[in-house]
C-alpha cells in the first residue's frame, strides 16, 4: 500500500538504485530506460560492431546489476560505476580473444582484421567518412582509442572518463587532444563534404 | 570540455584572447580550427545516425530476470511504527500503545477533571469581584462604579445582621445615588444682593420693601429694648466683621444652665455674623443696620430661637 505516489523521473540514478536495493522494481526500470541504448551501442562499437554480442553483453551487464544491487557503491556516481563494469566485462572479454587466437588459428566471429594497406577507393569513398574513422580510429593504442570513444561516442565528461579508466583528468586530457587533433588532419580529405 | 564547446559554437574571428588560449592546445590558427570544428560536426552526425536501440526481446529478457528474482521486501515506515506500538511476544499490558493510552487518560482527567490551572484562577478572580463594598464609603463607592451603571442594591435580607441600620444604610445609598445622578444646584450666591437692592430702580418694590422694614425695625427696636436693659454693652454686626465689645455676664447663673446652649452660627455671605459664648443670649446687642428682607426675617426667627 503507498500512501504517496513516487515519481521517479526527478529521482537521481543513485537515488533509483538505492530504491532498488529496498526492494522497489519500478526504480529498476527507470534505469534500464536511462542506461540501455547506452551500454548497448557502447558494447556495439567495443565489440566489432557485432549486435548480436552486444545485447548479449548488455542482457548480461543489467542481470548483474538485478542479482546483486547491493555491489553497488552509494559514495560514487552510478554511471560511472556502470561504464566500469561494461569496460571489465570488455576487457574480459578480449582476454579471452587472445586467448583463442593463441589456441586457435582463426579469428573469432565479429573479428575486423586492421587493414595494412587501405584500398584506394575506400580512400577516395567521400561518402564513407564513418568507415575511415573507424579505420583510423583503430590505428591508435588503446589507451587513445578508449578516452575518444568515451568521450565522443559515450558523451562522458573528462571527470567520468577520469573515473571509468581509473586515471587522471590531466591524463585523460592530453591523450583525448592528440587523438581528436591526428584523427582531424587525418581526415580532412572530407571536408569539402563535410561543410554543411 | 569548454574547448570542444567554443569550436563548436564560434568562429575564428569571433574569440576572443582568452578563448583563444584556453583552445591552443588543439588549434594554433584558423585552418586548424575550421579542420576541427567539422571534424567535431561530422563525428557527433556519425554517432546519432549509428546509434542502437534495444529490441523489444532484449527488454523482454530483462524484466523477466528482474521479476523472476525475490527482492528485499519494501520497507515503509508505519510497519515499523506498528511493530513498535503492538510487538510480538509480549503482554498485552506492556503494549506501548497500551501505555501511551493510559498516560494521556491520566493526563486528561488530571487537567479536566479536577478543574486545575484555568478553574483556580478563573474562581479567584469571580471571588475578588464579588466581595462586597463593605469598606467602602460612598465617595469611594461612587469612583469605583464611576464608569458603570451600577445600581447600588441594599444587601440581601440574609446576610442583614442589624436590619434598622441596614435599612438607613439602604436609604442613604439610594439617596447618594439619586444625588449623585442628579445633583441639585446648590446656589452658594446669596439670593438677594445688597447690591441688587442698591440697583433697584422699581419704586413698587422699593415701597414694598420699605413697609416690611418698618414693619421688622419695630419688632426689633422691642426685642433690643428688652436686652440692653440687662446689659451694659452692645454688640456691633457689620458686615463680615464682628466688632465685639465688653459683654457681661449675667448674674442670673441658674437660669444660663437650665437655658439650653445656643447654636454657633457662622453665615459670612449673609453679611451678619452672631457670634455667643456660653452667656446669656441676652446680653447681646444689635444695632440697626440696613437688611434686606429675607434677612430680617431670618434675624427674626433667631431672636425667637434665643427667647425659646
Amino acid at each position: 500500500m503507498r500512501l504517496l505516489k513516487k515519481n521517479y523521473k526527478t529521482n537521481s540514478d543513485e537515488e533509483l538504485m538505492l530504491l532498488f536495493i529496498k526492494g522497489d522494481r519500478k526504480a529498476f526500470e527507470y534505469i534500464y530506460i536511462r542506461y540501455g541504448d547506452y551500454i548497448l551501442n557502447y558494447f556495439n562499437r567495443k565489440l566489432w560492431y557485432d549486435r548480436e554480442k552486444a545485447e548479449d553483453f548488455t542482457q548480461e551487464l543489467f542481470g548483474k546489476i538485478i542479482d546483486r544491487p547491493e555491489m553497488f557503491d552509494i559514495n560514487k556516481k552510478f554511471k560511472t560505476w556502470l561504464f566500469t563494469i561494461a569496460n571489465n566485462m570488455c576487457k574480459n572479454e578480449y582476454k579471452k580473444i587472445e586467448i583463442r587466437k593463441n589456441t586457435r588459428n582463426e579469428l573469432p566471429e565479429g573479428y575486423q582484421a586492421e587493414a595494412k594497406q587501405q584500398l584506394q577507393d575506400e580512400i577516395v569513398d567521400e561518402n564513407n567518412f564513418s568507415r575511415q574513422l573507424t579505420i583510423e580510429l583503430d590505428k591508435f593504442n588503446d589507451k587513445h582509442k578508449e578516452v575518444f570513444k568515451l568521450r565522443h561516442f559515450e558523451d562522458l565528461s573528462i571527470r567520468e572518463i577520469s573515473d571509468v579508466l581509473e586515471i587522471k583528468e590531466g591524463t585523460v586530457k592530453s591523450r583525448l587532444h592528440f587523438i581528436t587533433k591526428e584523427l582531424a588532419v587525418k581526415l580532412k580529405t572530407y571536408r569539402k563534404l563535410i561543410i554543411e | 570540455m569548454k574547448a570542444e564547446q567554443i569550436i563548436l559554437t564560434k568562429k575564428y574571428f569571433e574569440l576572443s584572447n582568452s578563448e583563444r588560449e584556453s583552445i591552443k592546445s588543439l588549434v594554433t590558427n584558423e585552418i586548424e580550427f575550421d579542420d576541427l570544428k567539422l571534424f567535431l560536426l561530422q563525428t557527433k552526425k556519425h554517432v546519432k545516425a549509428n546509434k542502437l536501440t534495444t529490441t523489444d526481446n532484449l527488454d523482454k529478457l530483462i524484466f523477466q530476470k528482474l521479476n523472476s528474482v525475490t527482492l528485499q521486501p519494501k520497507q515503509y515506515w508505519y510497519n515499523t511504527l506498528i511493530l513498535f506500538l503492538f510487538p510480538r511476544d509480549t503482554q498485552f499490558f506492556k503494549y506501548p500503545v497500551f501505555q501511551l493510552a493510559i498516560a494521556t487518560i491520566f493526563l486528561f482527567g488530571v487537567f479536566n477533571i479536577f478543574n486545575f490551572t484555568n478553574d483556580i484562577t478563573e474562581s479567584s478572580s469571580k471571588v475578588a469581584m464579588n466581595k462586597p463594598d463593605k469598606n467602602l464609603t460612598t465617595k469611594q463607592k461612587a469612583l469605583k462604579y464611576e464608569d458603570q451603571n451600577v445600581v447600588l442594591k441594599p444587601a440581601d435580607e440574609t446576610q442583614i445582621q442589624n436590619p434598622h441600620k441596614q435599612n438607613k444604610e439602604s436609604e442613604s445609598i439610594l439617596k447618594f445615588e439619586s444625588d449623585f445622578k442628579n445633583p441639585e444646584v446648590v446656589n452658594t450666591a446669596p439670593i438677594y444682593d445688597l447690591l441688587e437692592m442698591d440697583n433697584v430702580t422699581d419704586d413698587k418694590l422699593l415701597d414694598e420693601d420699605n413697609e416690611d422694614i418698618e414693619k421688622i425695625e419695630s419688632e426689633l427696636i422691642e426685642i433690643t429694648n428688652e436686652i440692653s436693659t440687662n446689659s451694659e454693652s452692645k454688640v456691633f454686626l457689620e458686615g463680615d466683621k464682628i466688632e465685639k465689645l465688653e459683654i457681661k455676664k449675667s448674674n442670673s447663673r441658674k437660669d444660663s444652665r437650665s437655658k439650653p446652649k445656643n447654636k454657633i452660627v457662622n453665615q459670612k455671605h449673609n453679611n451678619f455674623v452672631l457670634e455667643s459664648e456660653d452667656t446669656n443670649l441676652e446680653e447681646i446687642a444689635i444695632k440697626t443696620v440696613k437688611f434686606s428682607v429675607k434677612e430680617m426675617a431670618e434675624l427674626n426667627k433667631l431672636f425667637y430661637v434665643i427667647n425659646n
